[in-house]
């Protein structure tokens, strides 16, 4: 028997992409709206690193175009991110250990990664 | 400047051409992207690299939607690559300070041609890797056996029937899936012109998948990077939510056309991909003020 047709499979299917739908919606209008408030308040920010997630979001909640692009940036690099942590999830749920593991592994090396580049 | 109100149509349009390119042909679309910002609209390499990287999140989140539904990304498969996509991201990262990217850009470039080639003669004319068809194209016992953890099945609606298939000498595809990993760290390109040929050719997945699984991977891969070069600064908002509007939408059209398109097709446009991914990588040190 195909292991791709295991009990696991359909759900995994329907939350991943209801998952990456959602990151996607979730960004383009993010995006879409950040732009308009760019170009309407005719905003500019200095290069350099971003401001912490607890200062966009407070930028972004004062109606600041460029936060809101940077929260919409943020989601879409999370997107992905997240459809491994369903993955994990719905394999380990489903007692499927093999792939558990290699979910949970990849999961890992993201952090590793991400805690890497924030130092 | 490139983000001016005047020219973020553009951006958008070009954004939807890449993401397009990127969509049929299993890439994130990266390698057409940069050299179209570099020369056509002035960004700065570095801006222009960042943009990139997240640009391929965007399309590879995009076009898995389609690839899961309709079961041509391998999740299974695409999972246990990542592992090794992810290491090779970071290690890229890790060791991009003290190797010169112009060095590994030529010899990306050198490895690239012959690999065109090859994809150009070799397989062209086969829909189907050779162990999946017997004589006269009918379903080989092989594809009613058991695929193992790592195989799959999808609906080819150009063959009109469901294509089994299992995956070969998966150590070849993990080997080189850290090399695109680490070049995706380095050079922010996807690194799918590495992996779609070597599935397909080295781990006997057919074609579509092969593109479809690439793609579905990419994601992970890019976000690991895009992550860094964010926290760097260098992701410019106004500038990358322009492009990626674009590149989203021409990558949903591009997922849809791929449906029928057909395998011989995509491997020669592959194979195109290549010698002008090789070009500019020759040029590259060119555009970025030597």
């Amino acid at each position: 028997m195909d292991t791709t047709e295991t009990s696991a499979f359909p759900s995994a299917k329907l939350l991943v992409r209801t998952g990456l739908l959602t990151g996607l919606i979730a960004t383009g209008f993010l995006l879409a709206v950040g732009l308009a408030t760019v170009f309407w308040k005719h905003e500019l920010r200095p290069a350099g690193p971003p401001p912490g997630l607890s200062q966009l979001i407070l930028e972004a909640w004062n109606g600041e175009g460029v936060a809101i692009l940077d929260l919409g940036l943020i989601f879409l690099m999370f997107t992905p991110v997240a459809r491994v942590l369903v993955l994990a999830v719905v394999w380990t749920v489903h007692r499927e250990g093999k792939m558990a593991i290699i979910a949970w592994g990849v999961l890992t090396l993201l952090c590793i990664g991400m805690w890497l580049g924030a130092g | 400047m490139y983000t001016t109100s005047a020219n973020v149509a553009w951006l958008v349009l070009a954004g939807a051409g890449t993401g397009l390119l990127g969509a049929l042909l299993g890439t994130g679309g990266g390698v057409f992207l940069i050299p179209v910002l570099v020369l056509g609209f002035g960004v700065p390499m570095h801006h222009a690299i960042a943009t990139s990287i997240v640009s391929v999140v965007a399309t590879s989140s995009a076009v898995a939607i389609s690839n899961v539904e309709r079961g041509t990304a391998n999740m299974r498969l695409g999972m246990t690559l990542e592992l090794a996509t992810v290491l090779g991201a970071i290690a890229g990262v890790l060791t991009s300070s003290w190797i010169g990217p112009r060095f590994l850009e030529i010899l990306f470039a050198l490895v690239l041609l012959p690999t065109a080639l090859v994809m150009w003669q070799g397989r062209g004319e086969e829909e189907l890797p050779a162990h999946l068809v017997r004589n006269g194209g009918e379903p080989s016992d092989l594809m009613l056996q058991e695929p193992g953890l790592l195989g799959g099945h999808y609906f080819d609606s150009e063959l009109n029937r469901i294509v089994y298939y299992e995956v070969r000498r998966l150590e070849f595809g993990l080997a080189v899936s850290f090399i695109a990993g680490n070049l995706s760290g380095l050079l922010g390109i996807g690194g799918g012109v590495f992996k779609v040929p070597a599935l397909h050719l080295l781990c006997g997945v057919p074609m579509k998948a092969a593109a479809a699984t690439s793609n579905f991977m990419i994601g992970v891969t890019a976000a690991a990077s895009a992550l860094l070069y964010y926290g760097r600064g260098d992701v410019r908002p106004v500038l990358t939510a322009a492009v990626i509007l674009g590149v989203v939408a021409g990558s949903a059209s591009g997922g849809v056309i791929n449906r029928y398109v057909r395998g011989k097709i995509l491997s020669q446009l592959f194979a195109s991909l290549l010698v002008i991914v090789a070009i500019q990588m020759i040029l590259r040190p060119l555009f970025s003020g030597g």
